[in-house]
């Protein structure tokens, strides 16, 4: 067989079980006890692997708010002394099989979801979705940030472990990937707009809490909690991409895409038959539509693992699935169309399960191919929240932005050093 | 000599018949609207231009 | 009608402002947003919040300056608060914010980033107008013409082969190309590219020359004769080796038209072999008149009663309006034509004002036709003729940025305006370059074409201004400028304006491009007046 054959075949089989690959949600607990490899003193984040001095307003701002969390720190002072040290390790979601949006830092005690994949093995974690606002993954810190993810530790998480044990008795795990392909077909994309997918979400959960018998106020709170934050479905669907991914990852010769990524000043990704070599170039700045008293001057570089939901074929892939989210573009229904359009051109293949009513019910584009990628000109494109670039301040607005062709540049490079090309 | 449907798309009795695709400069496409025209503008880049040895690696894998 | 509107009483920071409530009127927050964008942009508006009273919502209200006390607004209500400079600004923001969210927001421009997206989404398009950089326009003509889609490229600098391949291939498919290097396509009164406003009518012109085709169609339409179709085929479809393909297919094309009734052709002279095939074609299938005008051309006899024969462009329009009716031509004599010994008179006055020793015309053009009308009567006129697009009996301007004796530059060639927009668009080079040639001592007459219509300046002669009066100003001796206007009292421009604006600068202003050229030759020449005369009755006169 030829080089390109090979490569086709391998690509093949990589999107393949990129497609079949299940999603089941079985459980949730302190990082620290389920998360393997993750120690005492480490904090996780988004994206490709930083320093603290290298990071951006929204990352330092969460760190800071996670060392206080733990209690390693009494002041953001204090915190920022250990961070400066070195004395915390960092290090990337994706390295221990997790994922988080924005900041997407993870601390020891925080509770974190774990999606399986019985058909391929692999599993994968995120931690909760705090809401909109003054929110950690945004660089929040103060007491109201901190008290919230002290209740989520307190009173939600507990809940959710009592709902998802009954749900695994019963019936293995709740599956994930039929709520997204659900709400693809309900005006979600799954990574912006998960208004359906939480609505059915809290459809499924909703008799297993009953069931868990818990305190009323407390099921209350947990309840409201959840209705009010459209975002709660995120991390779950964020999870669920990231075993659909790694079925397709480490496969030998394959040329697809495994992980986009960004830590708020790098953008990285992975490729399937280069494992996990990071490569990296700087985080572009979204362009999109502002809050009242924003600008494009305020933001900061793209940051969050959610980019893992267009590498599995959803999300901003699937933009045509949700008019709604378009006026982000600043667009037409057609242009949202136009987008997922130029994505066919640099995909595999279009999914078998995911698919978008506007285009015929056509599957969305599946498996970012970094050859076509390189032949097309085309760079995969996201939507995204946009951060402030300071500390706290929150969401500023929402937009599209795209992953640097340089990326797909270094890893063909690579590719070619690692399979013998001359 | 017959003609066929094709030229005949430019035998109109008046502009509100005609569609044109502007395809390159957008000043075209505005005077165009200006003139009540139905049109639309397809805003084009140059294909990319690659690195040697990219396009070297590309013909061996693709 | 939705919800019911209810003013609060508050205090804001805005010098007119006002905040209503939509009870019951829910819209996604993000269509919202947009709508507060466009708000925002009315010119006098300050700020503008159309959000959901949604706690957040009503703490941004705050933060914004629409302080309020007692807001009785659920998360299920819509705010609408605007602040701006002036009542007015006020009333059109509201306007702007009702008219939103009635009719949602939505593009009314039709983009595309992508050209399958764009032909996917409009099954029907009659023809495309294609003006990229002319190496890649290969690609995307082939794409067009094998779904049936009719060309106009403007674009300059395609290949010859790429040329041939397209044109071969869109006989196959039977659709138009028009172009490549086509300025121009008039289609019922359209404007493609640079074009005209121009009337409807039941005159069909083939041109192989942009500006030729704006100055016949423009002046036609000023006298009340329509154009029905101006179809530009570009600058090399007369060569050998193309051999006048779109030429015969647009002439085919207007022949079968019922409501072009007479056609004429326009171009510089094509190569001998393809110059035989469409005359060939023209006697054998065209029974409407056609006026046939090769700039340059030598003295024809025509062998059909139906065929004409003119060498310039002015005597095209003419002509035209000799075939079409009587009071037509009379009227097109009266504001076109001037008599020889008029011409004569005005050229002696005009030569009065100069010194002996300024002996040299000088053109400055933006349109390529009108530099080989002009070649074509000056090189009758005056010996040591210069071009950078000479014609038979013309020598070649070597260095084209530096004149010599007679010279006529066409400021649209290539080597001006590689990298910079054309000289209709942009007339930097060329007032700099007047006010180059109005140093010399030895220049007598400057002449100039300034081109209106779609595409080009906003205002032309304006642009000219400054350069125009400095040199009328000058102590350094008299020039006299003589310039020509081609355009129509419909074009943006407005070509009256045009004409009286340069009127009053001291620009000797002519009808027609012939005419210019012919008056700038008798200040200089050195014929005989028996010459002159002869010169004038086979170009000027029909």
């Amino acid at each position: 067989m030829s080089l390109a054959e090979e490569i086709e075949k391998a690509n093949e089989t990589a999107v393949n079980r990129m497609m079949e690959a299940q999603a089941l949600w079985v459980d949730i607990g302190e990082a620290r006890k389920i998360i393997p490899g993750f120690k005492d003193m480490m904090l996780t984040h988004a994206g490709p692997p930083i320093t603290w001095n290298k990071a951006s307003g929204p990352l330092r701002g969460a760190l800071i708010g996670a060392a206080i969390l733990e209690g390693w720190a009494n002041s953001p002072d204090e915190a920022i002394k250990l961070l400066e040290r070195g004395e915390i390790v960092l290090k990337p979601n994706h390295e221990l099989n997790a994922v988080g949006p924005m900041a997407g830092v993870i601390s020891p005690s925080m509770p974190v979801i774990v999606v399986k994949d019985p058909k391929y093995g692999n599993y994968a974690y995120s931690n909760l979705n705090e809401g909109i606002g003054k929110v950690l993954r945004y660089g929040a810190y103060d007491k109201s940030v901190l008290d919230r993810l002290k209740w989520m530790h307190d009173e939600l998480y507990p809940a959710l472990k009592a709902a998802v044990d009954l749900i695994v008795k019963e019936k293995g795990g709740l599956d994930l990937k039929s709520i997204i392909a659900q709400a693809l077909n309900m005006g979600d994309e799954c990574h912006n707009r998960h208004m359906a997918a939480t609505s059915l979400f809290i459809n499924e959960v909703m008799e297993y809490l009953i069931k868990a018998d818990l305190p009323k106020d407390q099921l209350l709170r947990v309840l409201s909690f959840m209705k009010n934050n459209t975002f709660t479905f995120l991390n779950f669907a964020m999870a669920a991409a990231k075993v659909f991914t790694l079925a397709g990852h480490n496969i030998k010769y394959s040329t697809i895409v495994t992980v986009m990524s960004r830590n708020g000043t790098e953008v990285g990704i992975w490729v399937s038959g280069l494992g996990n070599t990071w490569f990296t170039a700087p985080a572009p700045i979204p362009k999109g539509v502002f809050f009242p008293g924003f600008s494009q001057n305020d933001a900061n570089p793209d940051i969050g693992d959610s980019a893992i939901t267009e590498t599995a074929g959803f999300g901003g892939f699937a933009m045509a699935a949700a008019p709604a989210i378009i006026s982000w573009v600043g667009g037409t229904v057609d242009y949202a169309l136009e987008i997922t359009n130029k994505m066919y051109q640099i995909t595999h293949t279009k999914h078998r399960y995911f698919k978008i009513p506007y285009l015929s019910f056509q599957g969305t584009p599946v498996g970012i191919d970094i050859r076509k990628v390189l032949k097309t000109g085309i760079e995969p494109t996201l939507n995204t929240g946009i951060a402030h670039k300071e500390p706290g301040v929150g969401q500023i607005g929402a937009g599209i932005v795209s992953i640097p062709m340089d990326l797909f540049k270094q890893a063909l490079r690579k590719y070619a050093e690692v399979y013998g090309i001359t | 000599m017959s003609m066929d449907k094709r030229i005949h798309k430019l035998k109109v009795n008046d502009k509100n018949e005609l569609n044109i695709l502007n395809i390159g400069l957008e000043i075209f496409y505005n005077d165009l609207r200006k003139q009540g025209v139905n049109a639309i503008h397809v805003a084009w880049k140059p294909p990319v231009k690659l690195e040697k040895d990219i396009e070297d690696i590309l013909s061996k894998v693709m | 009608m939705r919800g019911e509107k209810s003013s609060l009483k508050i205090r804001v920071r805005y010098p007119y402002y006002t905040v209503n409530v939509k009870k019951g009127y829910y819209m996604d927050s993000i269509q919202l947003l947009k709508i507060s964008e466009e708000v925002k942009k009315v010119p006098g508006v300050l700020e503008a919040l159309i959000a959901m009273g949604t706690d957040t919502n009503k703490e941004l209200l705050k933060m914004l300056g629409f302080s309020y006390e007692d807001l009785n607004v659920t998360p299920n209500d819509l705010i609408i608060a605007i602040g701006a400079e002036s009542e007015d600004a006020l009333k059109n923001a509201v306007n702007t914010a009702e008219r939103l969210l009635e009719e949602g927001i939505g593009e009314t421009r039709e983009y595309y980033a992508d050209l399958d997206t764009a032909l996917s989404k409009n099954p029907d398009i009659s023809i495309a107008l294609i003006s990229i950089p002319g190496q890649y326009v290969k690609d995307v003509a082939m794409k067009l013409i094998d779904r049936g889609i009719n060309l106009h490229i403007f674009s300059d600098n395609v290949p010859i082969n790429d040329e041939i391949e397209i044109k071969k291939r869109a006989l196959e498919k039977n659709v138009l190309v028009l172009g490549p290097g086509a300025g121009t396509v008039i289609i019922k009164g359209v404007g493609l590219g640079f074009a005209d406003k121009v009337n409807v009518g039941s005159v069909g012109i083939v041109a192989a020359s942009g500006t030729g085709l704006q100055e016949v169609s423009s002046l036609l339409s000023e006298i009340g004769i329509g154009i029905s179709y101006g179809l530009g085929v570009g600058g090399n479809d007369v060569k050998n080796a193309i051999g006048g393909i779109m030429t015969i297919k647009a002439l085919e094309f207007l022949q079968n038209d019922d409501d072009t009734k007479v056609l004429a052709l326009i171009s510089k002279v094509p190569d001998r072999e393809t110059e035989e095939k469409i005359l060939n074609y023209i006697y054998n299938n065209v029974s409407k008149p056609v006026i046939i005008n090769f700039l340059g051309g030598h003295a024809r006899e025509s062998a059909k009663g139906n065929v004409y024969f003119t060498y310039t462009l002015h005597q095209t329009i003419l002509k035209i309006a000799k075939v079409i009716s009587e009071n037509k031509y009379v009227e097109a004599r009266n504001k076109y034509l001037l008599s020889f010994d008029e011409l004569i008179r005005l050229a002696d006055e005009l030569k009065r004002e100069l010194s002996s020793s300024q002996r040299f015309v000088r053109g400055l053009f933006t349109g390529g036709s009108f530099v080989n009308e002009t070649l074509v009567i000056l090189r009758e006129l005056v010996n040591d003729l210069y071009s950078n697009a000479p014609i038979e009996g013309v020598a070649e301007l070597k260095n084209p940025f530096k004149s010599i004796a007679n010279s006529i530059i066409d400021l649209g060639d290539e080597v001006f305006t590689r990298g910079r927009p054309h000289p209709m668009i942009d007339p930097t080079i060329r007032v700099n370059r007047l006010l180059e040639e109005a140093n010399y001592d030895d220049v007598a007459v400057i002449l100039m074409d300034f081109v209106l219509g779609y595409g080009s300046h906003d205002d032309p002669v304006g642009a000219h201004a400054d350069a125009i009066k400095h040199i009328m100003e000058s102590s350094k001796g008299k020039k006299v400028i003589i310039a020509h206007v081609c355009g129509t009292s419909e074009d943006p421009q407005n070509v009256v304006e045009q004409v009286n604006k340069l009127r009053s600068l001291g620009v000797i202003v002519m009808p027609t491009n012939a005419l210019a050229a012919f008056l700038a030759g008798l200040i200089v020449t050195n014929k005989s007046i028996e010459k002159l005369k002869y010169v004038y009755d086979g170009l000027i006169e029909v």
